[in-house]
Parts: structure tokens; sequence; C-alpha cells
């Protein structure tokens, strides 16, 4: 499958609606993580699923998967929790689930995205910032107009 | 095998389309309307508490009388009883009903049929959330669809809207960036995540908005728009007359504006202008006006329900032993409106009963509650905003002995009077008699000293018994935070992050600072969804609204440790 989730950050109004979307789908475990940027702006950094995951590679449990469609997917039951996956995801998409002692990690809503819908973090976005697309023409994606709606001066101010 | 059933959330007035799996009769996942008109399928975090709510451990399951179990019939039997003997001594306004603003219109319809013919009294009124009401009789319910949304060419943004009500902001932002010259402007006290989206963003003092209005609809020439009084827009915003010129000019030259205003705990009589002054703008310019209300059937409520008696006034007959038999429906009122009535005044009450969702003030210190069902869980029509109507069919059957408040009312009515019809008619509002002149001359800018703004925040709503029952918003750390301002900041010696004594007239309370170069000097933005920040501040009656006017006195900030 070649549906990734793409965030453009322009548009985020850092409502956390995408959070709170994959806790309650996950079972009160999110998978998405978010950084505060600044005050209340909420990045999120997505799993990208990637072609050659390095979680995947750093898992001594082999409970990191990639199957054939794409999907990157880890087992509940062969996880020890040994946060190996945190430290090799270069994109900080893991994190230490602690109350559970197991690294919870993005699946892509497997039960939606097989059924050709789209991922709840997506589908659920207030602003428009996150979408389920197809990303397989990577060429087509350079040079799009970024549909964001502000700058980064507008969101912290250049002079104090 | 399971099903999806639609509903619509009601935990703002956009009542944005929404559904549940249901595997053998139990709400299982979200899932998303993507037919909903305004919201198209999206959800905000509190629309998905909605599953939550529904299967909520915690939930207020049993009639009780005293607090013991009992079965509803006893209930409703003692209800009934003692409103009779109350009525029979003391006389028809004697008692008092208070609904909340997530009841079916059927709800309202059957609670005026129950106060009026049943009752016999004039006593009824809406449990508004912060200043809905003053909203609601400034500018009514607006005249805007979801469709105006889609070719609007220029935004008024009024208030936190994104925040406040997220699931109108991709229809803003895509409607704006259809073409470079489409314009959003906003207007708050501090610097919003709604005023990111700003080509021009208009700061003025709390409660001040009136006045940039009144400016802006006289550089608009608009007929009926009140003066400014002299150096009163320089002094309560960052507006010169030039700003003023431009935005007018800007309005006049699009060709669709779309006014959109969302109220924040205040003066009352400042959010009625507000609402007043919006709707003009929206006119003057030819567009179209959309209110947006914390209350999710809060339009329903103010089209069924009269407001010649509010819940000031009620409570001022609680407080001052008018009113002997209260019956509050939905709201925790003590949470609501905090210091508005005391404990000793509501256990002088010969009866005070209660429905809720969950255990409140109202049930635990009453002398019977009952358990209400979820807007889910009945049958239901709601008034949205931009002038939709939801109807709910049940996704599940309510849990435990939980019913609608129109059930409640009938077994009550059956009681007393043998039945109860419900009539749709609509409520009677008189007018407020406001002097718009010297309102707008009041009005001050933020001053020395320390001042308190409600912040607004997309996890929660209303006084929080609800939205900080649910487990996502329990799980964000810190829980809450205040936001005050670098200079403040440095000033007072507070670091971000770490705890500040917050104090007013009124007491004391411990909350996380998050010091941010968004808010001006002296202005701090306060979670009211937190009982200890919301009780800091003071309801007071204002005659003129009808209402109460929401302020904090003496309010100080120190740094702990």
């Amino acid at each position: 499958m070649n549906k990734r989730n793409v965030l453009d950050y322009g548009r985020c109004i850092s409502c956390r609606s995408c959070i709170a979307a994959c806790f309650y789908s996950h079972n009160a475990q999110d998978h998405l993580e978010a950084s505060s940027v600044l005050t209340n702006i909420v990045l999120q950094m997505n799993c990208r699923h990637c072609e050659q995951p390095l979680c995947e590679a750093a898992c001594p449990q082999e409970a990191i998967k990639r199957r054939d469609d794409g999907l990157v997917i880890r087992s509940n039951i062969k996880c020890s929790g040994c946060t190996s996956c945190a430290q090799a995801c270069p994109f900080g998409a893991i994190d230490l689930e602690k109350t559970r002692h197991t690294m919870p990690k993005c699946d892509l809503c497997d039960w939606r995205t097989s059924e050709g819908k789209e991922t709840m973090c997506a589908g659920t976005c207030t602003s428009g910032a996150r979408t389920f697309e197809d990303i397989s023409d990577m060429d087509a994606q350079k040079g799009r107009p970024m549909r964001g709606a502000r700058s980064v001066e507008k969101t912290v101010r250049r002079e104090r | 095998m399971p099903e999806t059933k639609k509903a619509n959330c009601l935990f703002c007035s956009l009542q944005c389309g929404l559904g549940f799996e249901i595997d053998q009769g139990v709400p299982v996942r979200i899932e998303f309307d993507a037919e909903s008109p305004l919201s198209r399928g999206s959800l905000c975090a509190r629309g998905h508490y909605n599953q939550e709510l529904l299967l909520h451990p915690r939930r207020f399951l049993g009639a009780t009388i005293n607090r013991r179990r009992v079965p509803w019939s006893t209930a409703t039997t003692k209800i009934a009883g003692r409103l009779s003997e109350i009525r029979s001594a003391s006389g028809p306004d004697s008692v008092g009903v208070v609904v909340g603003t997530e009841l079916s219109n059927e709800d309202y319809e059957a609670a005026v049929a129950f106060a009026r013919d049943v009752l016999g009294t004039k006593n009824i009124a809406v449990a508004y959330d912060g200043n809905d009401y003053p909203f609601l009789m400034g500018g009514g319910a607006g005249d805007a669809e979801p469709t105006d949304l889609d070719d609007a060419d220029c935004f008024v943004l009024i208030g936190d809207v994104f925040w406040g009500h997220p699931c109108v902001a991709k229809r803003v932002i895509e409607a704006r960036h259809q073409s470079r010259s489409n314009a959003i402007y906003t207007m708050n006290p501090y610097r919003t995540n709604t005023d990111w989206f700003a080509d021009g963003h208009i700061t003025v003092a709390p409660d001040a908005e009136p006045v940039a209005l009144a400016a802006i609809l006289k550089g608009m020439n608009a007929q009926g728009a009140p003066s400014v009084p002299s150096g009163k827009l320089a002094e309560v915003s960052d507006l010169t007359q030039a700003d003023v010129a431009s935005v007018a000019s800007s309005l006049k030259e699009h060709k669709k504006v779309v006014v959109i205003a969302t109220s924040r705990l205040g003066d009352s009589t400042s959010a009625y202008l507000t609402a007043k002054l919006a709707r003009k703008l929206a006119k003057a310019a030819g567009g179209k006006y959309a209110p947006l209300f914390r209350g999710g059937n809060a339009i329903g409520a103010f089209g069924r329900v009269g407001s010649d008696v509010t819940v000031p006034k009620i409570m001022e007959g609680v407080a001052a032993g008018g009113i002997k038999g209260l019956l509050v429906f939905g709201p925790d009122v003590a949470q609501l409106y905090p210091g508005t009535v005391s404990q000793d005044d509501l256990e002088k009450l010969e009866l005070l009963a209660a429905s809720a969702i969950f255990e409140n003030d109202m049930t635990k210190h009453g002398d019977v509650g009952l358990p209400q069902s979820v807007w889910t869980e009945y049958d239901g029509t709601y008034s949205a905003s931009f002038g939709q109507a939801s109807k709910i069919a049940a996704v599940v059957d309510p849990q435990g002995d939980a019913k609608p408040v129109s059930a409640m009312l009938e077994a009550i009515a059956i009681e007393l009077a043998g039945s109860l019809s419900r009539t749709a008619a609509a409520a009677e509002h008189t007018e407020l008699e406001i002097d718009v002149p010297a309102a707008l001359a009041r009005i001050g800018g933020v001053g020395a000293g320390i001042v308190l703004v409600e912040g607004t925040n997309p996890l929660h709503r209303w006084e929080g018994t609800i939205t900080g029952r649910m487990t996502f918003p329990q799980r964000q750390k810190p829980y809450c935070e205040l936001w005050v301002g670098e200079g403040t900041a440095a000033r007072l010696e507070i670091e971000s992050g770490t705890s500040v004594a917050l104090s007013t007239d009124r007491g004391e309370t411990r909350i996380i600072a998050t010091v941010t170069d968004r808010m001006p000097a002296g202005l701090v933005a306060v979670p009211s969804y937190v009982p200890d920040a919301r009780g800091l501040m003071v309801w007071t009656v204002n005659a003129g609204t009808r209402w109460y006017d929401v302020s904090a006195s003496g309010a100080s900030l120190k740094a702990e440790g």
C-alpha cells in the first residue's frame, strides 16, 4: 500500500484531535508522538512506515516487521519494551508507553486502511493539515504549492 | 455483525456528525460522518469523548434519595409529593426549574409545559454556559449556512474560534486559500491559535470587542453604527485610524464576508454588544453572521425557553428563600456559576432534585438524584449553528436507569396532574435595554496589575465536569496551565513550566505557568474548566443583561519556590 499520512504543518491548529483519535481507537494508547515546539504548537512525529525500517532492524525480539503491503507493524505480544526501536527511529515516532512497558507504534489503522478508508488521525483532522495520500509518485509531490495557511512569522513573533 | 449508527456530538453548537460502530449493543469505535454538512467528517478531540461518555464507569446510573439508591418510581413520587406540598403552602412561584444546554428540543418543550401547565410557575430558566445567553440576545442564532463557507472570500473571526470549535477550521482555511486576495481578520485579547491564520489580527483588551467593531462599522459608514468616544479605540486596542480604514475598505471590497463569533467568560454587556455589532458588521458587508456557542443545544434552548426569568433570578430567589423547591436538569449550577449559590442556600431548599450524567454537587447535596441519559441514548432533535438541525436516533439503549429529561418530567407530571402535553411554542425574550454609547464609554483597557482572561482549551468544554472526567485530557501533562507574558513573567521571576500561586480576592490556587510571547503585558489566561481556577472569579448579576458578569478582582501571581 502506498498511502501514508501526510502532514501539511502550515494548516495545523494544534488542537490534538489527531492524538485523541489515535488514543481512543487504539485501546487508550496513542501512537502519535507529539512534541511541543513552542507554546501550544504541537508537532506530530509521523511514523513513515519506512521502506527500510530501522526500528525493525533494531528490535531484538522481531516484534516489528515490515509487511508485503508496506506497513511496518509491531506485535504487542513479542514486544519487551526494551526501547531499541525508539532509539533507532530517526523521526522520533516511537516512544515508551510507560504504563505498559511496551512500545506503542503506528499501525496505519490497518483495520480501516485495508478497507480503503483513511487513517483515524487523517480522518479526524479539523483543519485539513493531515491527509492520507498515495505517495507512490514522489516527484509529483515536489513543487506542490503548500496549502498551508500560516507563516513562521505569524506563529512566532519576530520582535520582542 | 457490527453496524454503524450515526449521531451528533453535542459538546458545542456545531453539533458535528459522527458515527458509532456498534457491536452487540456496545459502541466499540467512533466513525466519521463525511455527510455532516459543516464538519464533513472532521471530529475534534471532544467528539471522540462521545464513545467514552457512553461507557464511562463513573456514570450516574441509579435514582437516589439522600444518596441512597431507590427505584425510579420512588424517586419521582417523592419529587411529586414534595412539589405538591411546597406549592400548596407557598404558591406556584415558590418552585423553579433549571435546564442545561445539552438537552433535546423535545426535552425543552416538555420542561416548558411542565413549568407552565403542571407547576403553574414562571420560574424556568436555561443554565447557559459562559456568555452564550447575552450572545443570543445580542445577535440571535445567525443566518449563515455551511455552503456560505465554500465561497466566502473574507472572514472575520471574533474570539478563539478554532480552538473553541475546531471543526470549522478546515472550512475557513480552505476558503481562505482559494485565492491570494481572500482574507481572514481575527479579534482577540491575546494571540490565540486562531490568530496564526490571520491576515490581520486585532488585539483588543478583554471585553473591548464592541469598541473595535463600532469603529470598523463607522469606517464602513454603516447605518446605525454607534459612535466610539474619542481616544477610546487607542485605549482598548492596537487599531489605528488607518487600520480601521483599511479593514473597513477590505470588508466592503470582498464579495462575501462571513463573521464568525464566539464568546468567553467576562462582561455580559460587552458580550451582548459584541454579538449585536458582529451581526451588524456582517450585514453592512453584505455577508453572513455565524455565532458559535459553548452549549451544544443553546440555540434549541433559546428558541423554546423564554428568558424573562433567568438563572440569576432563580438563584437569587433560592438565596432569599422565595424559591423553596428547585428542579435542576443537567447542569451543575454550583460549578457553572461559582459563588452564586451557597451550600447553605441549597440546604435551605425544601426540595432539591437534580438529574445529571455524572454525580455532581446538585445530585450529591440534593434530596433526589435522577440519572440522565446521554444525548446519543435517546431520539431527539437539536438546533445547531449554521442553521442546521440535527436529528439523533439512539445509538444504544440508555445505560443503567438513565432516562431522558422529558421522560422524567412526564413521570412526575403524571403523579401531579395526570398528563403532560408538550407544545412547540416559540419562546419570548424581552429585549434588553442597553444604553450602547454609555456601555462603550465604560469599556476600559488592561491597565496596571494582573488581569485574568479565560483561556480556551480544545480538549475541554463547559465547566469541565464532563470533559474533566475523560481519560484523554486527564493524561495531558500538565493537565492545565495558565499563560503569562514574557514581560510579566520576568518582572515576577516566573519560569515557564513551574508552579505559581494564582490568587484573587476569592482565594488562591496553584497552577503550572507557561510563559509565552502571545500574552500582552498584564494579561493572564486561565483555564475555566478547572474548578479551582474557575472559583477564583466572581459571578455578579448584571440587571441590564439579566445575566452574570464574570471578573476577577485583586488578581496576583507569585512564583513558588
